[in-house]
């Protein structure tokens, strides 16, 4: 009897204890909408253990890289209250005073008599006081711009979850002089726009330069020969094919995702249509026949439509189409010019040249739900290529006459230029992840 | 409703001098045989035997012999004496004649003041005799009296002993009945008492439920009230304080445990539920630790219940 009851007793306290827990776990707060606006992180200057001065200032370059995302919102080094080189040092009040949501600092070393640095970094979360990252990587003098690149992609990574594309690339053409003595360039660079490379060198034209998913090569179109030609360039070994040099219009190379076709456009049967070329076989395939202009192809990331530029609607529009071809569609309708589209790297969206009134613009179209939004209104915009994270888009445009490179946060809709590169910019592509 | 309460130790109280009345009529005789109890008995005996020895102490001192009475003189020697001489001195007749008168006189008077003197003290004798019969007859009588008198209040004591005995019996037959009573009493009462706090409990329980039933109603609303319009303060706080991370965040769904102080202070944020991106998870944490202060209510039970711990789900829209 009394076992009975104990057990009994027991048997209501469970429920008890299980019913106040219900109710606690009852209250759920749902927070459906935050702030946008871009997170404030201090990355404060690495400290220097070296004992000279050091080629780069690693904080300075991962600085300027968070910044031109849009995503992150780097705090000036004016406005710091102390300069802690290790989470020790931190006190965290001072940043938290300052409204920084999270913290990066670091240092550089070199052990005596090695050309080793080693690079060491925290990130800390102000708010929790809690380091998130915590790790060392090492290099010679040469790779610190690299290393700083990494730090950025982690940093990155850890507080937007997109991964960063601090350490791709990006290929342009610049041009200089006037004249007869005018000079076109294919140059790649850090997607900071530093540490720039010749690739190809002409006094013809230079255009349409497209990057292999490999991203060890580039595709482009050169005048060398006094009519286009499209030709295939290894970034690393300088080595050069011309693939299509058909009659005519030999442009607007693109490549297929898994790296084996290019869809690019040829006037050899009349008019400009899309093609797809097979690098391995040389096999040719049309994709439109159409008397209208079909060109700028630009493949889906899944490889399977195609989206491309024509006027067969009177002026320059936006069609889809299978990648084996078929019935192309229209998807862009407001405007009467939409041109130049490349596809966003999860295939939603594609982003294109959209005029505004006598205004060129980026523009933004949500192929699930057709809507269109602008990203840039600065005037003359062209030639939009989509970073492989998706989250920026780089751009040709014009300060002052003259041809610039620019960056616009695709979620923050923030923008920024590149330095200023030699020459007049153009035709900008970023190039995929760089698989070391 | 009082009057009501009282009405069962009333009647309980009204039976229980009944039966002592009955008791005490059925159960005295009873009683009285218990009153031969040794230990009582032996008390009695006890004493008895000290009053007995008592008396021989104060009884006063036996009465002396009368004292044995005077010798009478002795006549006949000094007679013989004095006839002898008498006739010895003859001769002197005269003389003698007349000292034989004189010395008649003188032994008549002598002779008569001895006999008056003799008969004085036969009579103070006598009257010694007298006074001392009298004064032994008064003793004895005093005596009498007062062993009268001792048996009396031997008598008296020993009565009123018995009779404190019996007062003392009854009264402990009284007491037994009355502890009887009152033990009964008692646990009547006691029963009654419980019954009445089963009873109480029943009707506060009965109470609280209904009160608890009105908190479904009065209090259950301003909690209501009072919760909901906290939740939103603190949802505002939180969408104030969440920096979604850039991209698109639909369909990601975080869930943090927090334990907040009761000064709205945040004591743990924790991932309950992860939505499988780490950048998500931690913009959901860094936004529950931007928030310095939440906006719980100042109602201690209030927060107890909804506010000390509770989940956080980010769910963008």
């Amino acid at each position: 009897m009394n076992g009975f009851r104990s057990i009994v007793k027991v048997v209501i306290a469970l429920v008890g204890i299980w019913m106040s827990a219900r109710v606690h776990a009852d209250l759920v707060i749902e927070i459906t909408q935050g702030v946008r606006s871009a997170i404030p992180v201090a990355v404060v200057p690495f400290g220097n253990q070296v004992g000279t001065n050091l080629p780069e200032d690693i904080a300075q370059i991962i600085s300027e890289n968070l910044q031109r995302t849009g995503d992150l919102k780097p705090l000036t080094r004016e406005n710091m209250l102390s300069l802690p080189t290790r989470g020790e040092d931190v006190f965290f009040r001072d940043w938290n005073v300052l409204g920084q949501r999270y913290l990066l600092v670091g240092s550089v070393n070199r052990d005596p008599g090695s050309t080793i640095y080693r690079v060491r970094y925290e990130l800390f979360d102000v708010q929790s006081q809690k380091r998130l990252i915590g790790k060392e990587v090492a290099g010679t003098e040469g790779q610190l711009r690299d290393i700083a690149h990494s730090i950025s992609d982690i940093v990155y990574e850890m507080l937007t979850g997109i991964p960063g594309v601090f350490a791709t690339r990006i290929a342009y053409v610049t041009l200089e002089g006037t004249g007869t003595k005018v000079q076109y360039k294919l140059e790649v660079a850090d997607a900071d726009g530093r540490r720039s490379r010749l690739i190809f060198r002409s006094s013809q034209p230079i255009i349409s330069p497209a990057w292999a998913p490999t991203a060890t090569k580039l595709a482009y179109v050169s005048f060398e020969s006094g009519r286009p030609a499209i030709y295939v360039q290894d970034v690393e070994t300088g080595l050069r094919t011309k693939v299509a040099s058909y009659p005519g219009i030999n442009s607007a190379p693109n490549w297929s995702p898994d790296g084996t076709r290019l869809a690019m456009t040829l006037s050899k049967d009349g008019n400009p249509e899309i093609y797809v070329l097979d690098l391995k076989t040389t096999k040719l395939t049309r994709l439109t026949n159409h008397w209208a202009i079909d060109t700028e192809p630009s493949w889906s990331p899944d490889g399977q439509t195609i989206v491309f530029t024509s006027d067969r609607g009177g002026g320059p529009q936006i069609y889809r189409m299978s990648a084996g071809g078929g019935v192309p569609q229209r998807v862009t309708f407001e405007g009467k010019y939409n041109a130049r589209a490349r596809y966003s790297m999860d295939g939603k969206a594609i982003y294109f040249v959209h005029q505004l009134g006598s205004r060129f613009s980026l523009a933004k179209l949500d192929l699930e739900n057709a809507t269109t939004s602008i990203l840039t209104e600065t005037g003359m915009d062209e030639s939009p290529s989509v970073a492989p994270n998706g989250a920026m888009v780089i751009y040709a445009t014009q300060v002052r006459g003259k041809g610039i490179l620019a960056v616009v946060g695709v979620n923050s809709g923030s923008k920024f230029s590149l330095p200023a590169l030699s020459g007049d910019v153009r035709e900008p592509a970023w190039s995929p992840y760089i698989k070391r | 409703m009082q009057i009501a309460q009282y009405k069962g130790p009333i009647v309980f109280s009204v039976l229980v001098h009944a039966l002592v009345v009955i008791l005490t009529l059925v159960s005295w005789p009873s009683m009285n045989k218990h009153e031969v109890v040794p230990p009582h008995m032996r008390a009695t005996i006890v004493d008895a035997s000290v009053f007995e020895k008592k008396p021989p102490k104060s009884a006063p001192a036996k009465p002396t012999p009368p004292p044995s009475p005077a010798k009478p003189p002795e006549p006949s020697a000094a007679e013989k004496a004095a006839e002898q001489k008498a006739k010895e001195v003859a001769q002197k007749k005269a003389e003698e004649a007349r000292k034989r008168d004189e010395q008649a006189i003188a032994l008549k008077k002598k002779k008569e003041e001895e006999e008056k003197k003799r008969k004085e003290e036969q009579k103070k004798a006598e009257d010694k005799r007298k006074a001392d019969e009298k004064r032994l007859a008064e003793e004895k009588r005093k005596a009498d009296e007062k062993r009268k008198a001792d048996e009396k209040r031997l008598a008296d004591e020993k009565r009123k002993a018995d009779e404190k005995r019996k007062a003392d019996e009854r009264k402990l037959a009284e007491e037994k009945l009355r502890q009887e009573v009152e033990r009964r009493r008692a646990e009547r009462k006691q029963a009654e008492e419980q019954a009445l706090a089963n009873e109480a409990n029943a009707l506060e329980q009965q109470l609280l439920n209904q009160m608890n039933a009105d908190a479904t109603g009065a209090a259950q609303q301003r909690e209501a009230t009072l919760m909901e319009k906290h939740v939103d303060l603190i949802r505002r706080q939180l969408e104030e304080s969440w920096i979604a991370p850039p991209g698109e965040n639909r369909g990601m769904e975080v869930d943090l445990s927090l334990q907040l102080l009761p000064s709205g202070e945040l004591m743990s944020a924790r991932i309950a539920r992860s939505s499988g991106n780490r950048a998500f998870d931690q913009s959901a944490l860094n936004a529950a630790n931007t928030v310095k202060k939440y906006a719980v209510p100042a109602d201690s039970v209030v927060f107890n219940r909804h506010f000390r711990n509770f989940t956080i789900r980010f769910k963008p829209q």
